[in-house]
């Protein structure tokens, strides 16, 4: 296991009060594998991914682990984090417009991400980001540019590019595709499964779209208002959703199977976290909800195989 | 925005003092306020003297008949600064309700038309503008003579600009905003679109360049009566106050210059606070977040 | 026939310095609209389905006339809306109507919902001062936003994304218009959210006869709500047909794309994918004769020079591509 999440939790303040944006959520993400992380705004997930690298706004309060090859990054010194963060976990975040700094060539972009974790020669250093380049079907020629030159899916290779130089074991993708349009989403879809495989690291896809985590995880995690309410191996998830809120969700993704025509969705709105309900935060919107749903907070019950299910009607009392 | 001003920077200092506590500020620059308006308003109940009238022994330091000691006249100086209030505060809110009237609306039509009309009227403004502004008004109050009015004029003059200025760049933005394109969708007239969608989206940043200028429109009327362009005396009035006191400064009578210094320090104070206090406290979309 | 558009142009000129102009002697502009022409029978529902670039949007605002059309016209019912003057245009408004992609955008900050949903009331000056207040309760429960005289006093900021685009549905509706341009509607909006609304336009087009023109990026959206689909490339329209035509046998290159690209939700799918290389090109610099031969893998050399003409493959079915040329 190359990270593991253990009771993770994440609040912060507001003018309106204390947010619990994330709630005891433990993770397993394995070697050379995608976890999926997918949920509706403010459910979390992209929290969660912050908080992983330690960049979320100094105000924010996270306890539990996340143990990264031995040892845990939420007790780290943010001095010795920074070592690890862009070297061995790196980050690709949803718009490239905003995360590539605007006066700065492609060049700069790429010596500065070396230049703070490596002692290389300056050759050496424009080799790698040329070679980088290259992995995601850019022109070395473009190393001189500045971003505005660059499409939108170009500036997203260029991300991911920049997120790869240093050959990390992690990447934390944090809806990469999400401002991009279908085709190029598509195109970048490709270009990370194969860049993955080839780099050999394992990644966190961040998305609310399950068409795709369906395409391009290996595991699923499913997130409701701050709580990881499913976690499964992606085919079972698809095939057979254990949680009401996966179900409700999987129906209610617009397909394209033309003879299904019914429209389905879920009645009412996400809780609002400012002022989360006492018991499952599914509970108000879920067609089984029983009494005790409203009244606790589920635990984790694990199935036979291995998958997560945080919800009453897969245990009573006591679960694990 | 009139980055030179003093209580803009003044403001800026406070806010990183403050953090957060925007209320906390705006409270403490209320409290301020709302003291010298009382004093203002109340002046003949609470000046112990008559500030015009020879009260006791000239240059007599702060004494228990005299908390703020007396005059070069023999003016109790507690009374002059109480009265003081008044001229101060009427000149000040004169001339911002003035350069308001003038400003606010040639800057909502001058940024919504566009076009050839914007750009005269924002190179005329930005003429006037480029004035250092306590120059221009020497020049204005020297050719319109003394007087409350005259130097809430050539006041006026001067902080016109400002809103014209704040008021014309966010109108040219927001009339591109969604919900200008959707009231226009509507099928609603122009003025309309002016009142009802872009005045109230504006009016936050007025009433804050409002009580900034405020600030700035005291000092400027001090600075205009230190150098006998004001009110004439011996009308009590701070800045003249101030440049009396100063002539007897090496005679060591520090009363004198001390406390009509501090009462303009202070009430620039209470406007800088309240201004930045407001400011951060009008926002709308502050903790927004979007689903 | 509610709307009949024909041969309609939009150019937006580019803002360049007069000197390259003078040197150059060219005003350069983008392309946004390149003569495109449709129909919209009454109580029907077309889709417009493109990527960003393709000009879906503009349209949408020409034929509402929020922005000029550069050529071609606009017929409403008969009635050709670009040679309107500003006054009956105006009145004209309460019967054509749009939704816009982003809610919170489309409301004022500073106005109470209440407020928002009566202003077309007002404007047009519809009913009296109760009869308009009954009125704005009235569709918000018919928007479902419940108890209605809750949500009258509540701003923008206080409701949630799906909220606030119903306010802004009931906003566009007061007045009982019959045309409504649907902008990215739900595109903005989460998955369980997202099928709500479309479920409540649906409802609502039911009970007010109302005719739509959905844009959307999203193919699979389409098929809940549209009785005919219009896939735009570059300003112009490749392709239209009925959801089922399209999707069973999408004909154009282009469609056959946009088709394979969209992630499914079903890891098992053995979906054949066709990503055509590149990008969308610029609409300054217009490609010659096809506008996508240079992402296309069946292009053969006619299509570098000449522009395909529109081939009807049936009664409801049409395609801009030479690959059926007779």
């Amino acid at each position: 296991m190359l990270l593991e999440l253990k009771n993770l939790m994440v609040s912060y303040k507001t003018r309106e009060g204390r947010v619990l944006a994330v709630d005891k959520v433990s993770l397993p993400v394995e070697e050379k594998k995608t976890l999926g992380l997918v949920g509706e705004s403010g459910c979390g997930k992209s929290t969660l991914g912050g908080a992983i690298l330690g960049i979320l706004p100094r105000e924010t309060k996270i306890t539990g682990k996340a143990i990264f090859n031995g040892t845990d990054l939420i007790s780290m010194p943010s001095k010795e984090l920074r070592f690890i963060r862009g070297k061995d976990i790196s980050m690709i975040f949803q718009d490239p417009m905003t995360s590539l700094n605007p006066v700065m060539k492609l060049r700069d972009h790429f010596l500065e991400t070396i230049f703070t974790h490596t002692k290389t020669s300056k050759e050496d250093a424009i080799a790698m980001a040329e070679q980088a380049l290259k992995e995601v079907g850019i022109s070395s020629n473009r190393l001189n540019d500045y971003p505005f030159q660059l499409s939108g899916g170009m500036r997203q290779r260029v991300m991911i590019a920049l997120s790869l130089v240093l050959n990390p074991k992690l990447v934390i993708a944090d809806e990469p595709t999400t401002s991009l349009d279908v085709i190029v989403q598509a195109q970048i879809l490709q270009l990370l499964k194969g860049l993955q495989e080839k780099f050999k690291m394992a990644m966190i896809l961040i998305t609310h779209d399950l068409g795709v985590v369906a395409e391009a995880a290996d595991d699923i995690g499913v997130m409701y208002g701050g709580h990881l309410v499913e976690y499964a191996p992606k085919f079972k998830l698809y095939k057979d959703p254990l949680h009401p809120y996966t179900k409700d969700l999987l129906a209610s993704v617009p397909n394209t199977n033309i003879d299904d025509k019914e429209l389905r969705f879920i009645t009412g709105y996400p809780p609002n976290l400012m002022n989360p309900p006492q018991g499952c935060r599914y509970a108000e919107r879920c067609s089984k909800a029983k009494e005790i749903c409203k009244q606790k907070i589920p635990p984790d019950f694990y199935t036979d195989d291995g998958r997560l299910v945080k919800c009453w009607l897969y245990g009573e009392g006591e679960g694990k | 925005m009139q980055e030179w001003s003093l209580s803009y920077r003044l403001g800026k200092g406070l806010r990183r003092l403050f953090r957060d506590k925007s209320g906390v500020m705006a409270f403490v620059g209320f409290a301020i306020l709302l003291t010298y308006l009382i004093m203002a308003i109340f002046a003949p109940y609470l000046a112990p003297y008559d500030p015009v009238r020879r009260s006791g022994k000239a240059f007599s330091a702060p004494s228990k008949e005299h908390w703020f000691g007396t005059t070069n006249l023999g003016y109790d100086v507690l009374s002059r600064i109480i009265y003081g209030a008044k001229i101060a505060l009427k000149i000040a809110f004169l001339a911002v309700a003035v350069a308001a009237a003038i400003g606010i609306p040639l800057g909502l039509i001058s940024g919504y038309v566009g076009g050839a009309f914007d750009r005269i009227l924002s190179m005329f403004m930005d003429a006037i503008y480029s004035f250092p502004g306590l120059i221009l008004a020497i020049a204005i109050a020297a050719v319109l003579g003394p007087g409350v009015i005259n130097v809430a004029l050539s006041i006026a003059v001067i902080y016109a600009p400002t809103y014209f200025r704040v008021i014309r760049n966010q109108v040219a933005s927001l009339k591109d905003q969604l919900f200008v394109e959707a009231a226009r969708a509507m099928g609603a007239r122009n003025f309309s679109i002016l009142g009802r969608y872009i005045l109230p989206n504006v009016l936050p940043s007025v009433i804050v360049v409002l009580s900034m200028n405020l600030a700035d429109a005291i000092m400027t009327e001090a600075g205009l009566s230190f150098l006998g362009l004001g009110i004439s005396p011996p009308t009590p009035d701070w800045g003249y106050d101030l440049s009396n006191g100063q002539r007897f400064l090496l005679l060591n009578y520090w009363w004198m210059i001390l406390f009509p210094g501090l009462a303009i320090i202070t009430i620039v104070l209470g406007f800088s606070l309240f201004s930045e206090g407001l400011n951060e406290f009008l926002n709308p979309n502050v903790g927004e977040t979007r689903r | 026939m509610m709307l009949k558009v024909k041969n309609l142009v939009k150019h937006f000129p580019i803002r360049q310095s007069f000197v390259k102009t003078m040197l150059t002697g060219e005003k350069k502009v983008v392309h946004a609209v390149n003569n495109i022409s449709f129909n919209i029978e009454e109580r029907q529902t077309l889709g417009l389905v493109g990527e960003s670039g393709s000009g879906k949007t503009t349209t949408g605002r020409l034929v509402l006339r929020l922005i000029e059309p550069t050529a071609g016209s606009i017929v409403y019912r008969g009635m050709d809306i670009t040679a309107l003057k500003k006054e009956p245009l105006r009145k004209l408004r309460k019967e054509i109507q749009i939704i816009f992609q982003d809610p919170l955008a489309a409301l004022n900050p500073y106005m109470k919902v209440g407020d928002a949903v009566r202003h077309p009331l007002d404007i047009h000056g519809i009913g009296n001062r109760e009869e308009r207040h009954d009125m704005v309760l009235d569709m918000l429960s018919r928007v479902n936003l419940e108890p209605a005289s809750d949500f009258v006093k509540r701003y923008p900021r206080e409701l949630s994304g799906g909220q606030r685009q119903r306010v802004v549905i009931a906003r566009a509706l007061i007045t009982r218009p019959k045309f409504v341009v649907a902008d990215e509607a739900v595109a903005m909006l989460d998955v369980s959210v997202r099928s709500q609304l479309l479920d409540l336009m649906l409802k609502l087009k039911e009970e007010f006869n109302l005719t739509y023109l959905f844009i959307t990026h999203d193919l699979a959206t389409t098929k809940y709500i549209c009785d005919r689909i219009a896939v735009m490339y570059l300003g112009t329209i490749v392709e239209t047909g009925s959801f089922e035509e399209i999707y069973k046998d999408p004909a154009h290159p282009y469609t056959k794309a946009l088709i394979s690209a969209v992630p499914e939700p079903d890891p098992e799918t053995k979906k054949k994918k066709m990503i055509p290389a590149g990008e969308v090109p610029n609409a300054v610099d217009l490609p010659s004769g096809c506008f996508f031969h240079p992402r296309c893998p069946f292009a053969m050399d006619k299509c570098k020079v000449e522009e395909p003409p529109e081939i009807e493959l049936s009664e409801t079915r049409m395609v801009k591509c030479h690959l059926f040329d007779r």
